[in-house]
């Protein structure tokens, strides 16, 4: 056999290996090579095995995904300033607002990208609340406006895993802790009418105006169930949104085992713990102003 | 694949970034793996493979269909990377051993066949140092990414039957390297 022969040979057979064919089979197929032709097939296939043995580190997938999301909305947001370097001397927060406002109005999608990744401190992020406070105000349905704060409930928690693992200060954290919560509270006020207080302070509430919904938590599954004056639809949004956020809790708490860095790590557990408990508060308040309200009945 | 990847790709050059995320969770397995067994396991690695999927990002409006296939591109981020940090970092890898250096085959077949199961990460990563770029490059991406002869060559910007020679010569090579120090290894471990 020739050098060319060798070649084309080989890569024959790396080719039936890829498509499942064994080096028994090649050597068979082609045996005046089969001495030249085994070891070198046997370092390929274990150089591949090698390959597929090495683990993905999911953590530093993870990160990764961070940083891109990051830059990504960084590009978004270079490339929409760009386009509104003209309104540059108006540029006070109303003026923000207005854009979001038109975002909305006319269907735009460049400014809500770059807006939706931002978090408190940045830019964009007085754009991504005007936006929401828009699609409050454009949402007409009591559900509709539960189901909005749900998602925005969801996305403060997220914007507080992302301030505490870039280090910011820990008021900018707690606010947007406490607009997590109200979140939460609204929501919920929205689909049953219970107005839930500072917790948990029975004696200290308003009575709701229409009949209250029946909160249920399952410490284990993190479920709640709302189970009156509600379509099935409605109770289903409702819980798939709480489940999320349990959800969006645990993973959080993942991340805070898998954080190397004592000083990150701390940071994230702090505020993790913060938020946890607000939401608990936020739930108990539900239960303590349901039961009450079962007595006075 | 390269269907699978397309709608995926043209939703992110339109500005989607879930789109680019699941290219990313498709892709970054492939890729931490490349960095994986030239630099090794660990912070570098990850590091390198977070960084070519920043570049992709940014480069992306400028991929074209009609060009090399995605994954290939990607690969070509990946190899330029490698190269751009070797350059600042003026190599740790230190003069290239030449191939002929006197490493006894063992006599049985079956010895060898032994000897390379006991092969790991550590091992593939101190044979492939002994090896040229091009003949490493080259393994990486056919037998550790997983790429086709087509995708390699256009990876590594060079024509199909050129690959094809350079990976008989990367495999005879390796198994000239490798198996001294798969045998030693094998020994060290009992």
């Amino acid at each position: 056999m020739n050098d060319k022969n060798d070649i084309d040979v080989l890569n024959t057979c790396l080719e039936l290996l890829a498509k499942g064919s064994t080096i028994e089979a090649c050597l068979e197929r082609f045996p005046e090579a089969a001495a030249e032709l085994e070891p070198m097939l046997l370092i390929a296939s274990q150089t591949q095995r090698v390959g597929q043995s090495i683990e993905t580190p999911a953590e530093a997938q993870r990160v990764g995904l961070g940083r891109i999301t990051d830059a990504w909305s960084a590009k978004q947001a270079k490339r929409s300033s760009r386009r509104w370097r003209i309104f540059r001397p108006l540029a006070k927060s109303w003026v923000v607002a207005m854009i979001a406002v038109m975002v909305v109005v006319f269907g735009g999608w460049t400014t809500t990208t770059a807006a939706a990744g931002s978090i408190p401190g940045e830019v964009l992020y007085p754009v991504k609340k005007a936006q929401e406070r828009i699609r409050l105000v454009v949402s007409f349905s009591d559900q509709g406006k539960a189901e909005l704060h749900a998602k925005f409930a969801q996305e403060r928690t997220q914007e507080i895993e992302k301030l505490a693992s870039r280090g910011r200060s820990q008021a900018v954290m707690d606010r947007t802790a406490e607009r997590m919560a109200n979140h939460t509270r609204r929501a919920v006020v929205l689909m049953g009418g219970v107005l839930p207080t500072p917790v948990p302070a029975t004696s200290d509430f308003t009575a709701p105006t229409t009949p209250p919904i029946r909160v249920t938590l399952d410490p284990a599954s993190g479920l709640i169930t709302i189970s009156e004056n509600k379509s099935s639809r409605e109770r289903y949004v409702m819980q798939e949104r709480f489940l999320r956020q349990y959800r969006n809790f645990q993973e959080m708490q993942e991340r805070i085992s898998q954080q190397t860095q004592p000083s990150q790590r701390a940071r994230m557990e702090e505020s993790f713990h913060r938020s946890r408990e607000l939401l608990r508060r936020a739930i108990l308040a539900m239960k303590t102003l349901e039961e009450a309200e079962s007595r006075q009945r | 694949m390269q269907e699978d990847i397309e709608p995926l790709v043209r939703a992110a050059q339109e500005g989607n970034l879930s789109a680019f995320g699941s290219i990313y969770e498709s892709f970054f397995p492939k890729v931490y793996r490349y960095f994986a067994a030239r630099v090794g396991h660990g912070p570098e690695a990850e590091d390198m493979a977070q960084e070519v999927f920043l570049k992709a990002m940014n480069s992306l409006d400028k991929f074209q269909f009609r060009g090399p296939p995605f994954s290939a591109w990607l690969f070509r981020i990946a190899h330029n990377l490698v190269v751009d940090r070797a350059r600042h970092t003026k190599s740790t890898s230190g003069p290239p051993v030449p191939l002929d250096e006197a490493l006894a085959l063992p006599d049985s077949q079956n010895v060898e066949e032994q000897a390379l199961q006991s092969m790991d990460v550590e091992v593939l990563r101190e044979a492939l140092e002994k090896v040229s770029d091009l003949q490493r490059q080259v393994v990486l991406l056919r037998f550790i990414a997983g790429l086709s002869l087509a995708e390699t060559a256009v990876a590594m910007n060079r024509k199909e039957n050129a690959i094809k020679a350079l990976q008989h010569s990367a495999l005879g090579a390796l198994r000239r390297i490798m198996l001294p120090i798969v045998s030693e290894s094998a020994a060290r471990q009992q």
